[in-house]
């Protein structure tokens, strides 16, 4: 086992949960994966603190350099723990919470994908894994958020923490990026010893700038705090675990993983210290104002991230001593007082505070958990977070110049966090119901009260036992973040100290400020904004982006579509011709050039044939002269391409005329009626006239230069039948040498058979009746003939490999054979007979391909390394099953256009 | 051969652009179509021309003969053949969906986006 198992052990998880019905027992089998990757971590943890940090690589099939590499150090036992902890916790309470929701298994997948991202984030060493994790929580962020898709304000939300998020995610791969180039090297453990490397460098202000955006906004700091509170319209578990416990602290992560880097920076204690002061003042304040349960709770973790930040720029010792324990604690506080908050909602259908009170009786474990909870984040003694608030004090009287403003807000922003953690912890349960609804409340299951008892038993556990976790978590934290090892001593108590009577002074501070609100309904002077200035830029920026795009399309798309067009091909000849001017001719003309071919009479006549049939096609009146004279051409270029040797690309072109034809006869009726053209200008003829000799004088010179080297064709001739046994060089290079390719264009025709789908979605529903009524010919053909068709599809992808056919033309003629039964019998009877849906058949086409590929990886070699059993004379690899898969695609995509045309023509 | 080739693509173009320049939208769809139809000979073509020898390898022989026609560029074609037939068969739905939602309109009505 290792990180690559337990991310599959997740990711499996995710795909299976939707399908995992109603049970009770689901939730606990889900939660048994994390908990699972816990336990692993635990094994882990002596190798950890023993050699500093386990590493290795994540499996991929390319070869990059330097490999995708994993790296779990301090920090990362750390992170990793809680991840998976909270996260086990979590998916555990989630089952019960949401427990009548038939979305449920949506969200289990998606807070099992949530896990793996957060994994990659602080597990991962290279940084684009780093990157990519990022970016995925901010994806799976951006669903659990809009999970409630039918309100419209969760929807607005969620699209909010997604653009401020991700517009971090891009600074930071902007800043991982220069980073690299500047230091040679993507491996993020490689980064940290390179400071003095970095540090003269003109770029490195700019890197840290970039990393930090990413990081602030990230983890809601103003000027970006405002995201966090809104995305509260996420299911309570998705907060407590995303907006609380993991993903916001992934920018303090990254901030204390780069510390080293850039920890000696002025500039990146200035900003992490400002952004970090204001956030923690500003969060606590505006929290105070708010009424809902959650949003308070969201505010007071803003401010905490504030706090954690604040610690982050100071930097010395004593502060990220204080930063690692205030954050080990708040994890367990916070997601305690998260989960408590939602089973008040689940046992009232309430979260408004002065709705609240006196649910002691009712809900005495849920009530127990928040209060010990509460009591840690108000940093009572013996509370872990007691501990906190003393090293939090500690480190700011070392700042000498600093240590009176510093300690003054430090006092005051914890006086309203306590003010807070009792509005949160005490004032719902205690004294009497202020509502029908906290009369009727009514305790949960043991899920819902148990999660939150046993984070905020740890908390309590923490604080009694602290050396046991200076140990095994904060010094190791602070081993990775400070790159030496720090010795560490956490005790309840210290004696009668300076600290000791800051943290008395902010108990009678907050205990005041308590009771000053709830006397006045927690209607303070100042606090009770409900849209803070931030919102509003937000709001504004929007609609700006908004309305200056379409100011710019109409700007420069404001003229009718001919004349755009008219615009591009001019500029067009004018390139083209600077390029026939200024290009030397390589072999003068009446010789034949190094590539000279004779000229022989059959092309030559063809030629004119084609030049002539075109010159028609663009100029009739009505559509049917035109179906005939593109059909004329694309015959001619078949027989073109049989001339030149080229049987394949001959069957190909011909079957698609077919098709082609076919298209047009049943769009027949939708196409023609239209107005009939305008008399074609002698402008366009002239620059109709100008790009054809400018692109014949430029292929002209093209096919007269001498090519460079050897071609990679002799290469491909000589491989095809001793390396990849086929003998039709054309059909291995499609789906052996050259495979990636053919998979992105076969993808390309499922993509077209979707946008048939939705061209069609919203049009009349095909009637039965087939309302044409064809000829008696048609109908006695169509009998027998599709399976001649069929058999002869099944030849061609046979055959393919070694004589001319393969899956495309298979896929065709297929195709052509129910198109011959849909116009003869109706497209229902049609897709009876196919007893597939078109695109299902593409689709299913695709994973063929795909599979067919993974045979490689799966094997040790590189994708689509084609493998083969002998069976006597008989050759059986996976190039043919991937070329199976390219003959579904071609056929399902074909019949899906062919039948929603054919169906829209009998249905109108 | 190469000069027939050269005029025929410059043939074809020409005849594209103009269908293009009608200013009906089926134009768009004949144009299309005949642009693609230039490429692929164009394509084609740049492997040089060989008349009569496929890429081929005869049973009992490794490779094909000397001098025939080259693979890549074939192969190249092929799927341009199939995706040129699968975005006609796009634009063919498309305009049928315009010619139902806006039945008199041309090219040219086709205009900015509306405030």
């Amino acid at each position: 086992m290792g990180p690559a198992s337990i991310l599959l052990l997740l990711l499996v998880g995710s795909a299976l949960a939707p399908a995992l019905g109603r049970g009770r027992w689901a939730g606990w089998a889900l939660a048994a994966l994390p908990a699972a990757g816990l336990g692993w971590l635990i094994g882990q943890t002596p190798a950890i603190l023993d050699q500093g940090a386990l590493a290795g690589s994540f499996p991929w099939p390319l070869p990059l350099d330097p490999d995708l590499t994993w790296r779990i150090d301090g920090l990362g036992l750390l992170f990793g723990g809680l991840i998976l902890g909270v996260g086990a916790l979590v998916i555990l309470y989630a089952g019960a919470y949401l427990a009548d929701e038939p979305r449920r298994g949506t969200l289990w997948s998606l807070l099992l994908l949530f896990l793996a991202a957060m994994l990659l984030v602080v597990w991962g060493d290279h940084g684009l894994v780093l990157f990519a994790g990022w970016e995925l929580t901010s994806l799976t962020s951006f669903l659990l958020v809009g999970f409630r898709r039918e309100e419209a304000e969760a929807r607005a939300s969620a699209l909010q923490a997604l653009l401020v998020t991700g517009l971090g995610g891009l600074a930071i791969l902007a800043g991982f990026a220069l980073l690299a180039q500047t230091l040679g090297t993507w491996q993020i453990s490689a980064w940290l010893g390179a400071r003095e490397a970095l540090a003269g460098h003109p770029a490195a202000p700019w890197i840290m700038v970039l990393i930090l955006l990413g990081a602030l906004t990230k983890s809601a700091q103003f000027p970006f705090h405002f995201w966090l509170p809104n995305a509260m319209a996420a299911p309570t578990p998705v907060s407590a675990l995303l907006h609380s416990a993991t993903m916001v602290k992934a920018g303090v992560f990254l901030t204390a993983r780069l510390a080293p880097l850039f920890g000696q920076m002025p500039l990146w204690s200035a900003i992490l210290a400002g952004a970090g002061l204001t956030t923690f003042l500003l969060g606590a304040v505006r929290g105070l104002g708010e009424h809902d349960l959650k949003r308070v709770l969201a505010y007071s973790t803003v401010s905490t991230l504030g706090l954690l930040f604040l610690l982050l720029g100071l930097g010395h010792e004593l502060a990220l001593q204080s930063m690692i324990v205030l954050l080990i604690g708040h994890a367990l506080y916070k997601a305690a007082l998260f989960l408590a908050a939602g089973s008040v909602d689940h046992g009232t259908g309430t979260r408004h505070l002065e709705h609240l009170g006196g649910l002691w009786r009712a809900m005495p474990l849920t009530a127990l958990g928040a209060f010990l909870a509460a009591l840690s984040l108000a940093g009572f003694p013996p509370f872990f977070g007691f501990i906190g608030k003393e090293f939090v004090y500690k480190s700011k009287l070392l700042l000498d110049p600093l240590t009176i403003p510093l300690v003054t807000a430090a006092m005051a922003g914890n006086m309203l966090l306590l003010a807070l953690a009792l509005r949160v912890g005490w004032s719902p349960f205690a004294g009497a119901p202020r509502s029908e609804r906290a009369r009727q409340a009514h305790e949960g299951v043991p899920e819902l009260w148990g999660p939150p008892l046993l984070l905020a038993g740890l908390g309590l556990l923490a604080g009694l036992s602290p050396q046991l976790w200076a140990r095994l978590l904060v010094e190791p934290a602070l081993t990775a973040l400070a790159g030496e090892a720090i010795p560490l001593e956490l005790a309840l108590w210290h004696g009668f100290n300076l600290p000791l009577l800051l943290s008395f002074l902010t108990f009678l501070g907050g205990l005041a400020v308590y009771r000053l609100g709830t006397s006045r309904g927690w209607d303070l002077p100042g606090v009770a904004w409900r849209r803070g200035h931030s919102q509003t830029v937000y709001d504004d920026l929007l609609a700006a982006l908004k309305s200056g795009s379409l100011q710019v399309t109409r700007r420069l798309q404001d003229r009718p579509l001919r004349t755009h067009l008219r615009a591009l091909l001019a500029v067009l000849l004018i390139l083209l011709t600077w390029a026939a001017v200024t290009t030397a001719p390589a072999a003068s003309p009446g010789t034949a050039g190094p590539n000279g071919v004779p000229p022989a009479l059959f092309p030559a006549g063809l030629a004119l044939l084609m030049a002539f049939a075109g010159g028609r096609a663009s100029s009739a009146r009505t559509l049917a002269p035109v179906v005939g004279w593109l059909g004329l051409v694309g015959a001619g270029v078949a027989l073109w391409f049989l001339y030149y040797g080229a049987p394949d690309l001959a069957l190909t072109q011909l079957v698609v005329e077919i098709l082609t034809l076919a298209l047009l006869a049943l769009a027949w009726k939708g196409l023609s009626g239209a107005p009939a053209p305008e008399r074609t200008l002698l402008r366009d003829r002239l620059l109709a006239g100008g790009l054809g000799l400018a692109v014949a004088v430029g292929v002209y010179g093209a096919l007269s230069t001498e090519g460079h080297g050897d071609p990679v064709s002799a290469t491909l001739s000589a491989w095809s039948q001793p390396l990849a046994h086929g003998r039709n060089v054309v059909n291995v290079i499609l789906v052996d040498f050259r495979a990636l390719d053919t998979l992105g264009e076969i993808a390309v025709l499922l993509v077209v058979g979707l946008g048939a789908l939705l061209l069609a979605a919203d049009r009349a529903t095909p009637r039965n009746d087939g309302a044409a009524t064809p000829s008696w010919l048609l109908r006695t053909t169509a009998r027998w003939l599709p399976a001649v068709l069929l058999a002869l599809a099944a030849a061609a992808w046979w055959r393919g490999h070694h004589q001319p056919g393969g899956g495309f033309v298979a896929g065709l003629v297929a195709a052509s054979a129910f198109t011959l039964l849909a116009l003869a019998e109706g497209a229902a009877e049609a897709r009876r007979r196919l007893r597939l849906d078109p695109l299902r058949l593409a689709a299913a086409g695709l994973l063929l391909a795909l599979g067919s590929g993974l045979v490689g990886p799966l094997t040790g070699q590189p994708f689509l390394t084609g493998h083969w059993v002998f069976w006597g004379p008989l050759a059986l690899g996976t190039p043919l099953l991937f070329d199976l898969g390219v003959a579904a695609v071609v056929a399902g995509f074909v019949l899906q256009v062919v039948f929603s045309l054919l169906e829209e023509e009998q249905g109108s | 051969m190469n000069a027939v080739l050269a005029l025929l693509v410059g043939a074809l173009v020409a005849a594209s652009v103009l269908a293009f320049l009608r200013g009906r939208t089926t134009g768009l769809l004949v144009g299309f179509i005949l642009l693609g139809q230039a490429v692929n000979l164009l394509v084609f073509g740049a492997g040089g021309l060989v008349a009569g020898r496929p890429p081929l390898v005869p049973p009992g022989q490794a490779t094909p003969p000397p001098g025939s026609a080259d693979p890549l560029p074939q192969a190249l074609v092929l799927t341009a053949i199939v995706i040129g037939f699968g975005l006609t068969a796009f634009l063919v739905l498309l305009l049928r969906r315009l010619r139902t939602d806006q039945p008199r309109a041309g090219l040219d009505d086709l205009g900015p986006p509306s405030p």
